[in-house]
């Protein structure tokens, strides 16, 4: 059996927003889909980073897309979620769930 | 300004970075400063850009940062030796006469290998450093610099009260720690850094 990733937390919140965001997924729309269904501002060199570490797991793959005129003539690159990056991103929602379940003062919204 | 403000981030991010990643990175950063993003969001961009790139270099190559430090430390420290070896020849000549014309060309040693330690050295040294790991460039020169500026300050923060007591003024010693780091951070930018492959890219 092979062992699960972990995933950092902005890592997790890239992975979702590519999945939200697929297939045409680059810098600026991950990082306003993170900002605008997560709530959290990441500057784009952070999204790059997290996004090449997880390319290096094997948990995303990337490709060169066209060169825009709006971009000064330079490709996107789209991100993809692999099969192995879904994987990482269930099992953390699964410790998370298990994390959560059991913790009174995080149930029913009560503080 | 907005075409020079890009530019610039340009050029600074091919200088610390990696220049192909940041062909992607830098159309980004055109798109959104075209929507109507200010010059102070794009030096954020830019100054994370550059931090995150230096702190994933860094983290992936532990073995090469404590190389590049001790590559920048032996270098500097054979300075400093040299410096050291130097002393007593020069004290010596003091004690010959004539003792004026000795003490003038002294002063003028000093003055010289002075100004050679807190510039043109640490330029040599950044360069020996930004050569010897061209691929992670920026983070390993960075990494030296910083454990030049750390020790700068540790060892000024001990000797204070030995400092302040002294003949030479305080703004002398935080100057010259200032000069070196600079120098140093000049002498290991003076090159290009060598391209790197990104891992699955496909064109």
């Amino acid at each position: 059996m092979r062992p699960k990733q972990t995933l950092r937390d902005v890592e997790l919140l890239v992975l979702l927003a590519l999945i939200r965001l697929a297939p045409r997924a680059y810098g600026v729309p991950v990082t306003r889909e993170i900002e605008a269904a997560g709530g959290r501002r990441l500057a784009l060199g952070s999204v790059y980073a997290a996004l090449e570490r997880l390319e290096k797991k094997g948990l995303v793959k990337s490709e060169l897309g066209e060169a825009t005129q709006e971009r000064g003539g330079r490709a996107k690159r789209y991100f993809h979620i692999t099969a192995e990056g879904l994987r990482a991103v269930r099992s953390t929602r699964q410790a998370l769930i298990g994390m959560w379940q059991g913790v009174p003062v995080l149930e029913g919204g009560k503080a | 300004m907005r075409p020079l403000a890009l530019a610039f981030a340009g050029f600074l991010l091919n200088r610390f970075g990696i220049p192909q990643e940041n062909e992607c990175l830098m159309g980004d950063l055109v798109e959104e400063y075209g929507s109507g993003r200010s010059v102070l969001w794009l030096w954020h961009q830019t100054a994370n850009a550059i931090a995150s790139r230096v702190a994933t270099d860094i983290r992936d190559h532990k073995a090469l940062a404590i190389r590049a430090v001790a590559t920048g430390w032996a270098l500097q420290g054979g300075w400093s030796e040299l410096l050291i070896l130097l002393h007593p020849l020069t004290l010596h000549s003091l004690q010959q006469p004539p003792q004026y014309e000795r003490m003038v060309t002294f002063l003028k040693l000093w003055l010289l290998l002075s100004l050679c330690a807190v510039t043109l050295w640490p330029v040599f040294v950044g360069w020996v450093v930004g050569k010897t790991h061209r691929a992670q460039q920026a983070a390993m020169v960075l990494a030296y610099a910083s454990s030049w500026i750390v020790f700068s300050v540790v060892s000024f923060s001990l000797d204070y009260a030995e400092i302040e007591r002294g003949p030479v003024p305080i703004s002398f010693y935080v100057g010259a720690s200032g000069a070196v780091a600079i120098s140093t951070l000049i002498g290991g930018f003076l090159q290009k850094p060598r391209p790197r492959q990104s891992l699955q890219t496909r064109s």
